[in-house]
């Protein structure tokens, strides 16, 4: 076990609102070194709260409540702020969704990305000027002397992204969380970006997790899945093991609905459960066409094993 | 930006030449004859004003009489004082100073005051800090300047005796005048003592003075600042790992810097308005008093010059103002 | 996510608490008012009778505030001049909103020379900062009540026309503005129908703004001897005279100003309150 680098246990976020919202219901799950992991769901589903998790970046009014989130070894789950610090940026970095408004407008990209370096110790200025631009070559960004200079608004959404990339590999992190890296961008420009981060974690052996309501992208970059649904793992389990047979009958749905090459946005029918009230059977009963009386009585368990999942009916088939 | 800016310096002549129409026709208003006034007032023969109202020019037509005006402020002539009979421009000259001096130091201290108290009711959201910076701020723009101007003058002057009614300096003191700024002056000639008695006779107005700075300054940094904290560019910054001080000074901080610089253009109205009510209640011997009491005397002369000039001043500093914010802001500056 | 719901019970909390505060507001605003206009009729002591025999009195149950230097009932002149004050400052701000908005409305309606002409008068206005404008107007015009109202209300005329001039922009560019255009409505009726409606919200926010400055104005003006004049009391007015006797009366000082006050930070929290329920984004 000891290429873990993310151990996620029993984790429990809830939002002290009226009424309290409890958007992530006890998340367990491993990342290992190199690992590309993908969390996909619903918006609402919990998974870009889980993200934040990792990082110990939960804003009030929202709290982590109980469980464990261990970084490197490091429990993050009510580590000093110092602690914390040290891990972000260093051991775990973030890309997130909107590379536009996520870089500051009034510094130079450059700057910005040696400032992730500098406030970890790494290196003197010199030495981070070269680092820098050595950074925006590898994320492939052209000319990168003069790119590092440029202010992130006269860049293209798709060379942000990248900067936001540079900055998340800058130092060589245990992971990257990418909270839906690629929804701001067009599909060409998506299609690089997944490349990139590919290209990237072959290389380094970074652990990637991969946030995504888009099954598609997730199937291009991941080897292993997580589906979320109603803050919780619904189905775990290899990439093509899970896309091959799916078990859980949301992500079925969720599936049939990537691939079914309608180019309209339909959903599934149905809304998820509203997250201010306890749950008493399988969240996604109500949604479900294969109900029975016992889904609405107790709630299904994850199993065990390589490819998990929490139904009652797959469990008695 | 660009386009506006070259738009808003066009503008800037005719808007100056509305300026002097309406410093212009506003004199042309006042009651009573300047003429008849100049002339030894209501016991003058008609024959003497008469007399006087020609030596004015004042018997030609308006619009006539307003090219003469405009052609006498391009050659920087601002007339004579009807009642010293002294160039207005070097009335104004020696006036000026102690103007500048007093806003001066009411940014001085209004500035950092409001800057810290909004930064601290931002970082402190919905605490005692924050509460407290929203109370002072309605308080400081709610409280009259003249009348907190009595006040502060009642418990510092009178009550405690800690500090002097009004004037720039005791009295029967004097400096010799380089900057006409008395607190340099008195450095300049080597009297601490003397700074020290200028520094004290500028704490109240100064004061008095700032609270509206203080209020509008704490009001814009705390909703800049708080903003921007909110913003997803601060959350990365947290997200790497920036240190916290990092994160609200160097980061948050830059961006809401922009917005204060607007804030100055806003203050500065409220300083040259609010300075002439707090020059009379401290003798202070300014602009403020000086147009006050060219008004009672309706030497229309006086009147004329100190409004276009506080109106110019205010015109350009605004456009400055302009100017500087699409400097500082890389995404204005670099836009066609 | 997390940053989409903290921020949802951010405004839901402040807005709680300001709301608070602007019910604060209403209710200091409303208690001074209602004050001015029924005390004098509770109080019905003359406010400029003299009564040299009994100059600076202290307070007494025949006086309450005392006596000024005159032995004039210094409740009655309060009264009476929060009174003259306030309705300075509300007539001043009717004044401007009336002539300013309908400039605004009619340059974003008709358009070409004559709203070239309105916004560069308004950009002249502007120019000058308005205590200093009302300053000198006052002193042209002379004192006395309809020309401090004048005096107060030119420097407000500006910001009711760009206010109004922008809704009318705005609001003719909308569809149903077109389409009421298209089916052949008459402007008078499509100004009534959908322009007014719309602009009431702002335009109520930038008068509750204005009040107070007004106030702040037709104090200042009477302070300095420009606004309205003696014997008629106007709290402006009497802040000066009883500076004099500051230390013999004090509470010739503290209560007018306080009246000030009160007014002018009703008003303030009445316009972030109005900007809060008709959701203008108010300066700050």
């Amino acid at each position: 076990m000891n290429d873990v680098v993310l151990e996620v246990e029993d984790l429990v976020v809830e939002f002290d609102t009226r009424p309290p919202v409890r958007a992530v219901r006890g998340v367990s799950f491993q990342v290992r070194r190199g690992e590309r992991v993908g969390i996909v769901g619903e918006s609402g589903c919990g998974k870009s709260v889980t993200a934040m998790a990792l990082l110990g970046l939960v804003d009030p009014p929202g709290r982590i409540v109980s469980g464990s989130v261990r970084v490197a070894g490091v429990e993050v789950v009510g580590a000093p702020p110092r602690e914390l610090r040290r891990l972000r940026g260093k051991e775990i970095a973030m890309v997130f969704q909107d590379p536009t408004t996520s870089l500051n407008p009034v510094f130079r990209v450059g700057r910005q990305i040696a400032d992730v370096l500098a406030y970890h110790g790494w290196g003197d200025p010199r030495t981070r000027a070269a680092r820098v631009v050595e950074l925006l070559r590898r994320v492939g960004i052209p000319d990168p002397e003069r790119r590092a200079r440029a202010y992130p608004h006269e860049l293209s959404g798709g060379m942000r992204q990248r900067v936001m990339i540079a900055m998340a590999i800058a130092n060589e992190p245990a992971i990257v969380v990418a909270d839906e890296p690629t929804t701001a961008l067009d599909v060409t420009v998506e299609a690089q970006i997944l490349l990139l981060l590919d290209e990237l974690v072959e290389r380094s052996r970074t652990a990637v997790v991969f946030i995504s309501h888009d099954l598609r992208v997730v199937s291009e970059v991941c080897d292993r899945v997580l589906v979320f649904y109603a803050g919780r793992i619904v189905e775990e389990g290899d990439l093509a093991e899970v896309f091959a047979a799916p078990r859980h009958p949301y992500t079925r749905a969720l599936l049939s609905l990537a691939f079914s090459g309608r180019e309209a946005r339909s959903s599934i029918p149905g809304a998820p459960p509203d997250l201010s009230r306890p749950l008493a059977g399988c969240p996604f009963a109500p949604r479900c066409d294969r109900r029975a009386e016992r889904c609405d009585r107790e709630p299904p368990l994850l199993g065990d094993g390589g490819h998990r999942f929490a139904c009652w009916y797959e469990e008695a088939s | 930006m660009r386009r506006l800016l070259r738009r808003r310096l066009l503008l800037l002549p005719v808007t100056l030449l509305g300026v002097t129409l309406v410093t212009f026709l506003a004199i042309h208003l006042i009651p009573g004859d300047p003429a008849e006034v100049l002339a030894g007032g209501p016991l003058a023969t008609p024959e003497a004003v008469e007399a006087m109202r020609t030596r004015l020019g004042l018997d030609r037509p308006l619009p006539v009489q307003y090219l003469s005006y405009l052609g006498r402020l391009l050659r920087g002539d601002l007339g004579v004082s009807l009642f010293t009979g002294r160039s207005v421009a070097s009335e104004i000259g020696e006036r000026f100073p102690a103007s500048l001096e007093l806003a001066a130091a009411a940014l001085l201290l209004g500035l950092p005051v409001g800057t810290a108290l909004g930064a601290l009711a931002a970082t402190r959201r919905d605490r005692l800090p924050d509460h407290l910076a929203r109370v002072i701020s309605l308080v400081g723009l709610s409280l009259p300047s003249f009348w907190l101007a009595l006040l502060l003058v009642w418990l510092f002057a009178v009550k405690l005796g800690r500090l002097p009614f009004g004037g720039q300096l005791p009295p029967f003191t004097e400096v010799p005048r380089r900057t006409g700024l008395v607190v340099v002056d008195t450095l300049l000639a080597g009297d601490p003592g003397l700074t020290l008695e200028a520094l004290r006779h500028l704490v109240l107005p100064a004061v008095t003075l700032a609270f509206v700075p203080i209020a509008l300054t704490s009001r814009y940094t705390r909703a800049a600042l708080a903003e921007e904290l909110a913003s997803p560019h601060v959350r990365t910054a947290r997200a790497f790992g920036l240190p916290e001080r990092v994160v609200v000074w160097r980061y948050a901080a830059r961006n809401a810097m922009l917005p204060l610089v607007t804030l100055l253009g806003i203050l500065l109205p409220a300083l040259l308005g609010g300075a002439v009510l707090i020059e009379v209640v401290f003798s202070w011997p300014g602009l403020g008093t000086y147009l006050l009491l060219a008004i009672q005397s309706r030497d229309y002369a006086v009147v004329q010059a100190v409004t276009l000039l506080l109106a110019v001043l205010y015109v350009l500093a605004s456009l400055l103002v302009d100017l500087s914010y699409g400097l500082l802001d890389p995404r204005v500056r670099e836009r066609g | 996510m997390t940053v989409a719901t903290t921020t949802r019970r951010g405004t839901a909390w402040h807005r709680l608490r300001r709301n608070r505060l602007s019910f604060a507001g209403v209710l200091v605003l409303s208690g001074v008012v209602i004050t001015v206009i029924v005390g004098p009729l509770l109080w019905r002591v003359d406010p400029i009778a003299i009564d040299l025999a009994n100059r600076l009195a202290a307070p007494s149950a025949l006086h309450p505030l005392g006596t000024d230097i005159q032995g004039r009932d210094l409740l009655a002149r309060i009264l009476h001049g929060g009174r003259v004050t306030l309705f300075v400052a509300v007539a001043s701000v009717v004044v401007a909103l009336v002539f300013g908005s309908g400039a605004g409305l009619l340059s974003g309606f008709v358009r070409g020379w004559f709203d070239t002409a309105v916004m560069r008068v308004a950009d002249v206005l502007l120019a000058f900062p308005p205590l200093l404008l009302a300053l000198v107007i006052a002193a042209a015009r002379g004192p006395g009540v309809a020309n401090t109202i004048l005096a107060v209300s030119i420097p407000a005329l500006p910001r009711f026309a760009r206010l109004m001039r922008a809704q009318s922009l705005a609001i003719r560019e909308r569809e149903y503005v077109l389409a009421a255009w298209a089916v052949g409505l008459s402007p008078l009726r499509i100004l009534f129908r959908h322009v007014l409606p719309n602009a009431v919200g702002p335009v109520t926010v930038q008068a509750s703004i204005a009040a107070g400055i007004a106030v702040l104005e037709v104090a200042g003006l009477g302070f300095l001897g420009l606004g309205v004049q003696p014997p008629s009391p106007e709290l402006g007015a009497i802040l000066v005279d009883s500076q004099t006797y500051l230390l013999q009366q004090p509470t010739a000082v503290l209560a007018p100003g306080i009246v000030i006050s009160l007014s002018i930070l009703g008003f303030n929290l009445l316009g972030d309150a109005l900007g809060d329920v008709f959701d203008v984004g108010s300066g700050s």
